[in-house]
């Protein structure tokens, strides 16, 4: 390329756009659909983007409300004073602060130590970002943070009222010490108060000796007086409002009161004075009024709800066999619901979950079919905790029964973050082990085939799972970019547990080969990454399943740091028929951000194939490829063996490490990448094999043109097909068009052939030439093509689950009903996709066939310079 | 077709866009988003569905911080610039190919290569890589949409000077002088992300 000095050659570069720009360019289309949607969101946010009245919070919450008269019950305080002042110090002059907006924006948390002082960011990395309210021993002394969505904070509160607050992502709070004035009791504490404004707060006292409440938490509906323990607020609503006392008419704010240990007190709406809270205690306050449980009394305010139950003592009619049950909800019977059976074996071994839908079911199921062995069932409503049994033994003597009664379960939230940052992580795939109803788990979501109970993390890093069996949890999440982390945490049914943190290590990677005897690489061999926990420490065996390119390679990504088991499980196609496995296992020990080299080769047998390729004219080929391929295998086994060797000046070759069987041998022509095939021969076991090969002369070329452009077409790929008895035709060959169009195969015997042409950069539509005769030794070169811009499909297949199929095989017809066959096999890629970028304008069929699917076949037509989508939903057989 | 909106400049339009003018967000997703989708779609390895999602961030967070627009550059600029940063964002967690990585690499050096010279002729073989057609279309996706424009239209659609002058809003006098630099800038830019991928040899 010319330097800095050069002057540009315009004609050149004219030159130069013209090509690139009409050749290659292909502009970018966005989904309509997609983009209308979004033409819809850009219009209607800009319309609120009016300006408006400024608030007077960060946040879009009402203006703080302080229910005054419950407030001032100075009687809750240590020391005489009227709650005024300090109220109006915290409020201050309510307006939008430009610099805390700005703070909160850049994602930081906000500080200030005075109402009248100026908002200043947190500096530091941890996560929560700490607080400190000293003592100072002046009259008063003030921290106000207020935290972003995705940070929380932590306030140590000193003196003799010590306390650790815990103020949540998207919050805001003040806190308030005072000491009195001219008191004259000198020892006096003062009085710290806190005021929530918006989020949530969770205070973890940490002075247990008080007996009179000396906190005071100041909410918009009503103050809160913390005694000593763990107490949490925050303003959400009842998550079931019919289970609580009414909130006044109109009501639109909350504030949530939690005590998980400890004492607390709210004025008590049926009587002047505290209504007193104690461990697990839990109301809400609204418009000054408190919300009790519907069945509270005054000192207990929460009825325990019972897990569900699998009884083995349900009446059984005589002679029965299977498994039978019922699936009850709230004491009535359930009408619509799933039971999956899932086998207990020793891993690494793993079964498939049973499932069987049940509709109209009156509550009433019959599970037949299982071979005998143990399993544990599992009953999965909507609105409902998945239910589980015990393992239970399944025999061909005997019928079993079973009872669930489903409940709502209870309600488990956190946060997925970084482990080293502290920054949330959103779109995490986080899974309740425990209620999933696999043995093994894979880190794919879509592997687990919808048996997971799982949620994904929003933007902020926040999950919830709504309805958790009531019990013992273990909670796995994982992220692209991440290992995994797992936590075990303890689900009460009816109550929520918002404070779980699934911290994500950084991760690394293991990469490596599969080879086979021949050292040549085994393409989509299964090999799998699984923890090692095979004890069942967890309910699950965690694994990464990938399929090896066609180098043979693989990459194990998103590994967290520690002793990974690398699984090669070979040919997947393989693993079908197979009814236990026997993979290959190596260890392999991850660090967070490196690379792990784990390979599996297989040690070679000592076959060898040698001969002489010849012209039939006697001259040597020289120099050429050789591959061969195995012929013999199982017609689902897709994998073949490909070696290759080239031929030297004279024609002779040597190929060693083949197995016994039977092969096909193709030749290299002007390019490596154009290939023909030249014959069949035979490994026999335990002995060299010699395979002299004769090429014949026949030649079969012509020309491509560009029909758009009126000129030569380089890079066309052509197709070379011989046509056997009863209509049949064979790949023969494929190669490229030079640059002056022309094409040439080579060494070809007599027969009847087809040749078909495609273009390798445009979309131009294919064309086909077809029942050309060749005589021995007879040189064509007649054959031309002219092709013309077309359009292009992109075929998906997909199981009834929606994923997509591997190794279907596609077969399209043209609309004379001539067979069009695009590549040596046209078959879907790993992730059930096969498109054509060259495919001639018009209607259109496809057949997609796989052995353990039903077969389909579905029209569609081509337009020019556009994209066909089709997708075919193949059922199981 | 030109709406009247077209003769206003980015302040005006963010302006009448803060003041809640429908029309104006229309036109400014209708002019901006066939260029900055084609600007994240090479960036992001030609993903759509993270291509969709930085498109549709960026103009959300555009949106909300439009009064923080200065006019210091184009909106299509600006744009980008948010744009970049989403797909760091998600870069962050993925691994991303060669050509995101050399796009992501040339971004800041695009700029300041504008005013080079062109390069000399590009062999015919070079059409045949398959490559050739990602860096096209990278190459377009980074120039400002006046080049784009006027390069898509002179190359591709066969317009004359004076079509693509009305649809630029310019003179032909001056179109002609923007089809000069567009040239020059496309060349400048394929040449350095050729070069930075790897080569074409």
């Amino acid at each position: 390329m010319s330097s800095e000095h050069d002057q540009p050659d315009f004609a050149v570069l004219e030159r130069n756009l013209e090509l690139l720009l009409r050749h290659c360019y292909q502009p970018v289309r966005a989904d309509p659909r997609f983009r209308a949607r979004l033409e819809r969101q850009v219009v209607e946010l800009s319309r609120r983007s009016r300006p408006r009245p400024e608030r007077t919070s960060p946040w879009s919450s009402p203006a703080l409300r302080i229910a005054l008269a419950a407030s001032l019950a100075i009687a809750c305080f240590v020391g005489v004073r009227s709650g005024a002042d300090w109220i109006e110090r915290l409020l201050g002059p309510r307006r939008a602060s430009a610099a805390l907006e700005q703070i909160l924006a850049r994602g930081e948390v906000a500080w200030r130590a005075g109402a009248s002082q100026g908002w200043r960011a947190a500096r530091g990395v941890d996560q929560p970002r700490a607080f400190v309210l000293a003592a100072s021993g002046s009259e008063s002394d003030y921290l106000e943070v207020a935290t972003p969505p995705s940070m929380r904070a932590r306030v140590d509160v000193e003196g003799p009222w010590a306390s650790q607050w815990e103020l949540g992502q998207a919050s805001h709070a003040a806190f308030v010490r005072e000491q009195e004035r001219d008191s004259a009791d000198a020892g006096s504490p003062g009085r710290v108060t806190v005021a929530l404004e918006a989020g949530s707060l969770r205070g973890v006292r940490q002075d247990t000796t008080a007996v009179q409440p000396a906190l005071r938490i100041v909410t918009s509906e009503g103050d809160v007086n913390f005694v000593h323990g763990v107490l949490g607020l925050d303003f959400s609503a009842p998550r079931e409002p019919e289970t609580w006392t009414p909130p006044p008419s109109g009501a639109q704010r909350f504030v949530h009161v939690v005590v998980d240990s400890g004492a607390a007190s709210v004025a008590d709406p049926r009587g002047s004075g505290a209504l007193p809270l104690a461990d697990g205690d839990e109301l809400y306050i609204c418009g000054g009024r408190v919300l009790l449980p519907r069945a509270a009394t005054t000192s207990d305010a929460r009825t325990p709800v019972d897990p569900p139950r699998a009884l083995v003592d349900v009446a059984t009619p005589e002679g029965a066999r299977g498994v039978r049950g019922r699936v009850t909800a709230d004491g009535a019977a359930l009408d619509e619901f799933r039971i999956v059976a899932l086998r207990e074996v020793q891993l690494p071994q793993s079964a498939d979950p049973i499932p069987r839908e049940f509709s109209a079911a009156r509550g009433v199921f019959v599970f037949e079919g299982l071979e005998p062995g143990p399993y544990r069932f599992f009953a999965i409503a909507p609105g409902f905790a998945v239910a589980k049994s015990e393992v239970l033994d399944v025999s061909e003597d005997r019928a079993l029964s079973l009872e669930f009664a489903l409940t709502r379960g209870g309600v488990l939230a956190g946060v997925v973050v970084d482990d080293l940052t502290g920054e949330p992580i959103s779109d995490a795939y986080v899974v309740s082990e425990s209620d999933t109803q696999v043995m093994v788990l894979s880190f794919v979501q879509s592997d687990n085939r919808g048996f997971d109970s799982s949620v994904r993390s929003r933007g902020n890093g926040a999950f919830e799972f709504e309805r958790l069996s009531a019990g013992e949890h273990v909670v796995r999440a994982s992220a692209p970019g991440f290992g995994a982390a797992w936590l075990e945490v303890q689900v009460v049914a009816g109550e929520r547990r918002g404070d779980v943190e699934l911290r994500l290590p950084r991760a690394g990677r293991i990469v490596g080969s599969v080879r086979d005897a021949f050292d040549q690489p085994v393409r989509r061999a299964l090999v799998m990454a699984s923890t090692t926990e095979f004890q069942l420490k967890r309910p699950c065996l965690s694994y990464r399943p990938i399929l090896t390119d066609d180098d043979g390679r693989f990459e194990l990504a998103d590994l967290g740091p520690g002793a990974w088991a690398v699984l090669n499980f070979g040919p997947a196609d393989s693993l079908r028929s197979a009814t236990t496995l026997t993979p290959e296992m190596e260890f392999g020990s991850v660090r967070a951000g490196a690379t792990t080299v784990v390979d599996f080769h297989a040690k070679r047998p000592p076959q060898v194939l040698r001969g002489v390729v010849r012209t039939s004219a006697g001259e040597p080929v020289r120099r050429r490829s050789l591959v061969v391929a195995r012929t013999d295998r199982d017609e689902r086994d897709a994998e073949r063996a490909w070696l290759s060797c080239a031929t030297l000046d004279d024609g002779s070759y040597t190929l060693p490490g083949l197995e016994p069987g039977e092969y096909e041998m193709y030749v290299s022509l002007r390019t490596p990448s154009e290939v023909l095939r030249v014959g069949r021969f035979e490994v026999l076991a335990g002995q060299a094999t010699a395979h002299d090969v004769t090429l014949p002369l026949g030649t079969i070329g012509g020309r491509v043109r560009d029909g758009e452009r009126d000129r030569p077409l380089s890079g066309a790929v052509l197709v070379l097909l011989a046509r056997g008895e009863g209509g049949t035709s064979q790949f023969v060959g494929k190669v490229f068009s030079a640059v002056d169009g022309t094409f040439e195969f080579t060494f070809l015997p007599s027969g009847r052939y087809d040749v078909y042409a495609y273009s390798a950069r445009e979309s131009f539509g294919q064309q086909g030439r077809v029942d050309l005769e060749l005589e021995e030794g007879q040189r064509r070169s007649d054959v031309e093509f002219t092709l013309r811009m077309g359009g292009r499909v992109q075929v998906r297949v997909v199981d009834e689950l929606g994923a997509g199929i591997p190794e279907a095989l596609i077969e399209f017809r043209d609309e004379h009903g001539e067979s069009v066959q695009f590549a040596e096999a046209d078959r879907t890629n790993a992730k059930g996709l096969y498109a054509v970028n060259g495919i001639s304008i018009g209607r259109w069929s496809v057949r997609v066939a796989h052995p353990a699917f039903l077969e389909d076949t579905r029209e569609f037509d081509v337009a020019r310079d556009e994209r066909s989508d089709v997708t075919l939903t193949l059922r199981r057989r | 077709m030109k709406s009247g909106f077209d003769e206003l400049g980015d302040m005006a339009l963010r302006d009448r866009i803060l003041a809640g003018d429908r029309d104006a967000a229309q036109h400014l997703f209708a002019s901006q988003f066939d260029a900055l989708y084609e600007f994240a779609h090479y960036r992001v390895g030609g993903d759509r569905g993270l291509a969709e999602d930085v498109v549709q961030d960026t103009f959300m967070v555009a949106l909300e911080s439009l009064k923080g627009f200065d006019g210091r550059s184009s909106l299509h600029t600006w744009l980008c610039g948010i744009a970049k940063n989403k797909i760091r964002a998600h870069r962050r967690k993925r691994r991303p190919a060669a050509l995101e990585d050399v796009l992501s690499e040339a971004d800041d050096e695009i700029d300041a290569i504008l005013a080079r010279v062109a390069s000399e002729p590009l062999p015919e073989w070079v059409l045949e890589r398959k490559e050739t057609k990602a860096l096209v279309g990278a190459t377009l996706s980074s120039l400002p949409p006046e080049y784009r424009r006027a390069l898509t239209g002179k190359y591709i659609h066969g317009e004359s000077v004076a079509q693509i002058s009305g649809a630029v809003g310019k003179s032909e006098k001056a179109t002609e002088s923007l089809l000069t630099r567009a040239r020059l800038a496309f060349a400048n830019v394929f040449e350095l992300l050729s070069k930075k991928r790897g080569g074409l040899d």
